[in-house]
C-alpha cells in the first residue's frame, strides 16, 4: 500500500514536470503525457463511444479540454482529472444524442439504424478487440445498467481506477462508488445467471 | 460477515484499497474464496486487450491546440491593434496640420516681395487701359 502511494506520488510529480515543460513549449512533453495515460483513458472512452473513430475523437477532445483548462487544474492526480473531463464529455454527448436517437435513426456513417447495428454481427468493441463470447455477453448486460453504475463498472474493470479515483471522477463518496459497483455486479449476476456459474468455477 | 460487507471488502481488495483492519477481517471470512474467484474472473472476462488510440493522437491534439490558440492571440492583440491604428491616425492628422500651413506662409512671404513690383505693374496697366479706352468711366465699369 505504501509503495503504491510512493509510486503514485512519483507519477504525480512527473506529470507536473511534463505539464510545466509543455507550457514552456516542449511539444514532446505532451506526447509523453498522452502516451502515459492512453490505455486506461482510451479503454474507458471506447466502452462508451460508437466505434473506434468516435473514441479517437473523444480522446483527443478530452486532452484538448484538459490542456486548455490547465490553469483550472488543482487536483494532484492528472488521471482522475482526465477521467473527470471524459465523464463530463460523455454526459454532454448522451444528453445531446437523446432527443434525436431512435431505433430507426441511422447511427453511423454506414447508414445502418441502431436496431440493425444491435442485431448485427460486428462492430462492438469486444468484437474489434477479439473479446470472447462471455465477455460480449457481459458487455451487453453492462450496457443495460444505469449510467452511473455502468461508468463505475468500466472505470474499475477496464481502466483499473481505484474507488478513491472513481469517487473523484463521479464527485461522490467512496462508499457511493462502492455501492454503485456492488449494484452493478449484483445486476450482472442476475442477468447472467448461467454465465456466473461458469465464473464462480473460475473456468474461463 | 454479511454478504454485502464481504463483497465490499473483496472489491476493495481487488483495487488495493483495503486498510489493515479490513484485511484482517477479510482473512477471517471463510466464504470469501468463491466470491473472490468470481470477481477476478469477471474482471478478466470483460477486460479488452489493450485498445490504443490513433498513433498520431498526440500530434493531432497538439495541432488542434495550436489552431485554437491562434484566434485567442488575435483576440488578445485586437486592443493593441486598435490603439496602434488610432495613434497612426492622430500622427497622420498632426503631420498634415504641421505641413499644410507652410506653403501658405511661403506664398504670403512671396506676396510681400511681389507687392512692390505689383504696384508699379498695376499703375502701368491702368494707364494702358486708359489709353486704349479713352474714357475713365469705362474703366470704372470694368
Amino acid at each position: 500500500m505504501k509503495s503504491d502511494d510512493r509510486k503514485k506520488n512519483r507519477m504525480e510529480a512527473d506529470d507536473a514536470k511534463l505539464l510545466s515543460a509543455y507550457r514552456k513549449g516542449d511539444a514532446e512533453a505532451l506526447g509523453e503525457l498522452v502516451g502515459k495515460y492512453k490505455r486506461p483513458l482510451f479503454g474507458f472512452i471506447y466502452k462508451f463511444s460508437e466505434g473506434r473513430e468516435d473514441a479517437d475523437e473523444v480522446f483527443q477532445e478530452v486532452w484538448v479540454r484538459a490542456i486548455k483548462n490547465m490553469n483550472r487544474y488543482r487536483q494532484k492526480n492528472l488521471l482522475s482529472w482526465l477521467f473527470r473531463i471524459a465523464h463530463n464529455l460523455m454526459i454532454d454527448r448522451i444528453r445531446r444524442r437523446k432527443p434525436v436517437l431512435s431505433l430507426e435513426t441511422p447511427a453511423h456513417e454506414d447508414g445502418l439504424a441502431l436496431h440493425e447495428r444491435l442485431a448485427g454481427t460486428g462492430l462492438s468493441p469486444a468484437d474489434e478487440t477479439g473479446g470472447h463470447a462471455l465477455g460480449r455477453r457481459i458487455e451487453e448486460a453492462a450496457d443495460e445498467l444505469p449510467p452511473e453504475q455502468r461508468e463505475v463498472f468500466w472505470l474499475r474493470m477496464q481502466s483499473g481506477l481505484s474507488f478513491k479515483e472513481i469517487a473523484k471522477v463521479q464527485k461522490c463518496s467512496i462508499n457511493t462508488a462502492l455501492a454503485r459497483m456492488q449494484y452493478a455486479v449484483s445486476k450482472l449476476r442476475k442477468e447472467l445467471a448461467a454465465e456466473y456459474h461458469e465464473l464462480q468455477e473460475g473456468g474461463i | 460477515m454479511k454478504t454485502r460487507t464481504l463483497e465490499k471488502l473483496l472489491l476493495l481488495e481487488q483495487s488495493g484499497e483495503l486498510t489493515p483492519r479490513q484485511r484482517r477481517a477479510l482473512a477471517r471470512a471463510a466464504d470469501a474464496e468463491p466470491k473472490r474467484r468470481e470477481l477476478n474472473a469477471l474482471r478478466e472476462a470483460v477486460r479488452s486487450p489493450d485498445v490504443e488510440p490513433d498513433p498520431w493522437a498526440a500530434a493531432k491534439i497538439a495541432a488542434r491546440l495550436h489552431e485554437e490558440r491562434r484566434p485567442v492571440l488575435i483576440r488578445a492583440c485586437k486592443p493593441a491593434l486598435a490603439l496602434a491604428a488610432c495613434l497612426a491616425l492622430v500622427v497622420g492628422i498632426w503631420n498634415f496640420r504641421q505641413t499644410s500651413p507652410a506653403p501658405v506662409v511661403i506664398a504670403m512671404t512671396e506676396m510681400g516681395v511681389w507687392n512692390a513690383q505689383f504696384e508699379e505693374d498695376l499703375v502701368e496697366l491702368e494707364s494702358l487701359i486708359l489709353a486704349i479706352s479713352g474714357d475713365p468711366l469705362d474703366i470704372m465699369e470694368m
